[in-house]
């Protein structure tokens, strides 16, 4: 377990078992979470990022969903074998997670005080004049203006903007050792992205926090991001520091990726939009050999056959690709 | 064409299936044709299918009850009075020796007819006042509505002693009672729907070509309403059975010595105590009439429901 | 919220005048002479001309309506042809039972049938599930008349155990009050699975649960109050079918309630009587409504406040 990682996964398996057949939204998936960094988890929908946070968190729907293989370890401790109701107590004081949608993702019934201070009250022993102080603290802290009126308001009376913060709020009350982020920017205006993303910086190094960003925006992601992890249908294909990525991707699917967003690399205009050809495998039924080989510009024979192992290309940078190391790749 | 909707193919993408899958929803979207999805429906569904088997055993009793029933309904042996159920009588006999058994199956004919004939007319009346009523819009609208309001503001009890009072009581009646009654609702849903098509994109095209009005509502908008139409006229069959029930047990229904059900048990209440059999296997009757529809309906309701959601 | 208030009162209006019309015009304008109708003797046409001057049944019908509204708005009801006593009267005697019993079948059918359905969604696809959602089925299914007689049959005549039927304590008013709460319990339980069902499928439970909540208090704390206010909708419908139930249980169980002197005045061609008790009834129906309206735009927080 290396000095400076908070959580890491192991051939992290979560299956789900359907009357179709058998979901592999998580296919093996190795990741290390830095402490105080930003790790960028990044790909198209349905690639199994969101299922990977959720078997971290232990939120995995049951019972049609499982962690089937593989090791959780957050700060040594391995989270899967612990029981539902120590993973409870881990929920909300040392993990915390925050989703896409700020306007469901608010029990509108209750209001924004109670939501906000509920993780003191069950992680804590703090009285309730206390819980209230911090509440008003944690608002003031994200950005909220008028903190303290804004305990019995409830969240259809608040922007989308103000409840994200107050999702974040919610999550960071407890100062938690990691904050998963799936998608918090998507919802939102895009020049309330740009505030949304400084407040989690800020307040990691305050907190003194590690984040999971989990994000289709490669944008996001050079902004914020100190590792990346790319992963495509329910594995890892590349992964390495934010400057890796983007300078150096190995991984044919990586470089597609950041060839199809308008305006990056070499521009010249009247260029083409530039998308993949193809659609995500089904997660019923990957292919054999190299998932990504059947849209793969760059795939030989023999990647239909075999599926890749990680190939290391230095430092913390490595690809799953057969042809990874021979580097070069044509940009256009 | 409007005939296509039914008979069309509906498909959704396989990645959407998945994570409808992986989400949990158990709905299985999209089949081949609305015909195709109901059939489907009833094979996973068991207790619509039981329902739709007992129902079309009803049918078949009430169609052939002459060749079925060894008796009269109508003719009375004061010598047999309140037998108890047994061998020669299979349902006993009521206070004028009647045989119970013929009785009841021949009362499944009044039951019939009184489930589907005012049920139609109830929704059909409502569903082109709705489509009437959403199309034009404006005044028409307002007034049909508030009256539509009005009409289920009542206790529809209530209003149906109220028409029958007028009226008279007849089985007859029953049925200008219920198509009154029941009216209202189809017309509000109806009209909801309509006020949602009525924006949507074909309407406007036909419009610019030139087709008049009432074509449009005809061969437009109506058709679009049927999965809407068909789910409130399976939901007012079995409402409908156990309102001319309830009417004639009042006494402001059929009169003696019609083989309703409802009446079969008010004349049976007087003696509940030495003859039970008279006033509750009627009404056993009704309650496997009345679940057997509610069944099918649920069978029909769960495949027209994505229909709906268009 | 007030204005949502207000704008519900006066919506209700126009349709509280409305069913005074429609129940005029059914009831005195569409059928025949009613005197006639009336003298069971053939009566010379010189008294049928007098009985009907007194009653002033030659003016115009709208003159006889706008008469007859007067007389309602000052809660006049005209006088029973039968019993020859003020209708208001009658209806003021009888209504007081229909009440308790009314409010006796609602009580029962929140306390059976929320927990059931609460019960059901909690444990879907269990045996309790399967076993509350048939008998919810099974209670809607079964005419009131019916399991009025059968309870009446078990409990009353075989085992002794209950009152068979009238008025006369609270013991007489169980059976009655189960049989009408019956379908509604079920109703209510079909719809609390369902809105619970719902509701735990909603994004904020999956953040309840992300900070650490555990299951029970998930479902107590963040999923009820949500799942019940569909509930408290229904509750509303409740009085209308409720209503229309009492006619039926009060004439099994021989209660002189307001749907028994509905049915008797029916039987005796009571006009006055019967007008008065439907329109009394649909009245208290339409409050109801709106009691229920304005209490569920104070339960939900979206209605309550407005955005600001």
């Amino acid at each position: 377990m290396m000095q400076d990682a908070l959580l890491m996964t192991e051939n992290l398996k979560t299956h789900f078992y359907t009357k179709k057949g058998i979901v592999k939204a998580v296919d093996g998936v190795d990741l290390v979470v830095k402490k105080r960094a930003v790790t960028g988890l990044v790909g198209e929908s349905g690639c199994g990022k969101s299922v990977t946070a959720l078997s971290v968190m232990g939120l995995v729907p049951s019972p049609a969903g499982r962690i089937v293989e593989g090791r959780i370890l957050l700060e040594g401790e391995d989270l899967t074998r612990k029981s539902p109701s120590e993973m409870a107590q881990l929920r909300g004081r040392d993990i915390a997670m925050i989703f896409q949608e700020p306007m469901t993702s608010l029990n509108p019934v209750l209001t924004v005080g109670r939501q906000v201070g509920e993780p003191l009250r069950l992680h804590t022993k703090l009285g309730r004049e206390e819980i209230k102080n911090k509440v008003v603290e944690m608002l003031d802290l994200v950005g909220i203006p008028e903190p303290a009126s804004r305990l019995g308001s409830f969240p259809h009376q608040l922007s989308g903007g103000l409840r994200q913060r107050v999702m974040i709020a919610m999550a960071m009350i407890c100062e938690p050792k990691l904050l998963i982020a799936d998608e918090p920017t998507t919802a939102l205006d895009v020049t309330i992205q740009a505030q949304i993303l400084e407040l989690m910086k800020d307040l990691m190094k305050r907190l003194d926090t590690s984040i999971i960003l989990i994000t289709h925006n490669l944008g996001v992601v050079a902004e914020v991001c100190d590792d990346v992890y790319v992963m495509y249908a329910g594995k890892v294909v590349e992964t390495g520091t934010v400057f890796d990525i983007f300078d150096a991707p190995a991984h044919p699917y990586t470089r597609d990726l950041l060839r199809s967003i308008p305006g990056i690399g070499v521009s010249s205009p009247g260029r083409k939009l530039y998308s993949i050809d193809g659609t995500v495998p089904s997660p019923l039924n990957p292919p054999a050999g190299c998932r990504f080989a059947p849209r793969c510009s760059k795939a030989l024979p023999y990647c239909h056959e075999r599926e890749p192992e990680m190939v290391p290309l230095g430092g913390s940078h490595f690809a799953r690709c057969l042809r990874a190391s021979e580097g070069g790749f044509d940009h256009d | 064409m409007w005939y296509k909707k039914i008979f069309s193919r509906k498909k959704a993408s396989e990645a959407v299936e998945t994570a409808a899958l992986v989400a949990g929803t158990s709905q299985e979207a999209g089949g081949e044709s609305l015909l195709g999805d109901i059939l489907y429906s009833f094979r996973q569904n068991k207790t619509a299918s039981i329902g739709l088997c007992v129902v079309v055993l009803l049918v078949f009793l009430a169609v052939f009850a002459p060749l079925i029933c060894p008796y009269d309904p109508y003719e009375m042996d004061l010598d047999q009075q309140f037998l108890r159920p047994s061998a020669g009588h299979w349902f006993g006999t009521d206070r004028f020796g009647r045989d119970l058994f013929t009785r009841v199956v021949y009362g499944t004919r009044i039951s019939l007819l009184v489930g589907l004939v005012p049920s139609f007319i109830a929704v059909s009346l409502g569903g082109i006042l709705g489509v009437f009523s959403g199309y034009v819009g404006g005044r028409t609208d307002f007034w049909i509505m508030r009256l539509a309001d009005v009409v289920m503001a009542f206790p529809s009890l209530l209003l149906a002693l109220v028409v029958m009072y007028t009226l008279g009581a007849t089985l007859f009646n029953i049925f200008i009672a219920l198509s009154l009654v029941g009216w209202a609702g189809a017309a509000r849903v109806v009209r909801s729907q309509v006020l949602s098509l009525k924006e949507m994109e074909f309407v406007e095209a036909a419009r610019a070509i030139g087709v008049r009005d009432v074509v449009i509502m005809a061969r437009h908008i109506l058709p679009n309403c049927l999965p809407a139409l068909i789910v409130l006229f399976t939901l007012r069959i079995p409402e409908a059975i156990m309102f001319e029930a309830s009417l004639s047990f009042l006494g402001v229904g059929a009169q003696p010595p019609t083989p309703s059900w409802g009446l079969l048990v008010s004349r049976g209440k007087e003696f509940l105590f030495s003859a039970p059999w008279v006033a509750i296997l009627p009404g056993v009757a009704i309650f496997v009439t009345v679940l057997a529809f509610n069944f099918m309906g649920d069978g029909f309701r769960d495949a027209i429901d994505p229909y709906m959601k268009d | 919220m007030k204005k949502y208030i207000v704008k519900r009162i006066l919506i209700s209006i126009p349709v509280l005048l409305g069913i005074t019309f429609v129940v005029f015009f059914l009831l005195n304008v569409v059928p025949g002479d009613p005197v006639a109708i009336l003298m069971k003797e053939k009566a010379s046409a010189e008294v049928i001309a007098r009985v009907r001057a007194q009653m002033h049944l030659d003016d115009p019908w709208l003159v006889r309506y706008l008469r007859f509204l007067w007389g309602v708005l000052h809660g006049d009801f005209g006088v029973s042809y039968k019993l020859q006593r003020p209708v208001t009267d009658l209806i003021l005697q009888a209504f007081p039972k229909t009440l308790v019993l009314a409010l006796s079948a609602a009580i029962f059918s929140w306390i059976v049938g929320i927990p059931a359905g609460i019960l059901s969604a909690v444990r879907q696809y269990s045996l309790p599930d399967y076993f509350f959602m048939g008998f919810s089925l099974t209670g809607v299914s079964m005419p009131i008349f019916w399991s009025a007689l059968l309870f009446q049959y078990v409990f009353a005549l075989k085992l002794g155990w209950l009152p068979v039927a009238g008025f006369y304590g609270w013991k007489y008013v169980i059976l009655p009050a189960v049989v009408l709460g019956w379908s509604s319990a079920g109703l209510i339980a079909r719809l609390t699975r369902s809105s619970l069902l719902d509701v735990m499928k909603k994004d904020y439970i999956r953040t309840a649960r992300a900070k650490g909540v555990r299951e029970l208090p998930v479902i107590t704390g963040h999923a009820l109050k949500n799942a019940l206010l569909p509930v408290v909708t229904v509750m509303a419908i409740q009085v209308a079918s409720l209503l229309s139930g009492a006619v039926i249980t009060e004439s099994v169980f021989g209660i002189p309630g307001l749907g028994r002197v509905a049915v008797d005045a029916i039987k005796n061609r009571d006009m006055p009587l019967l007008q008065g008790a439907v329109l009394f009834a649909t009245v208290l129906v339409i409050l109801g409504n709106l009691v229920a309206d304005i209490l569920y735009s104070f339960l939900d927080p979206r209605i309550r406040f407005e955005k600001k």
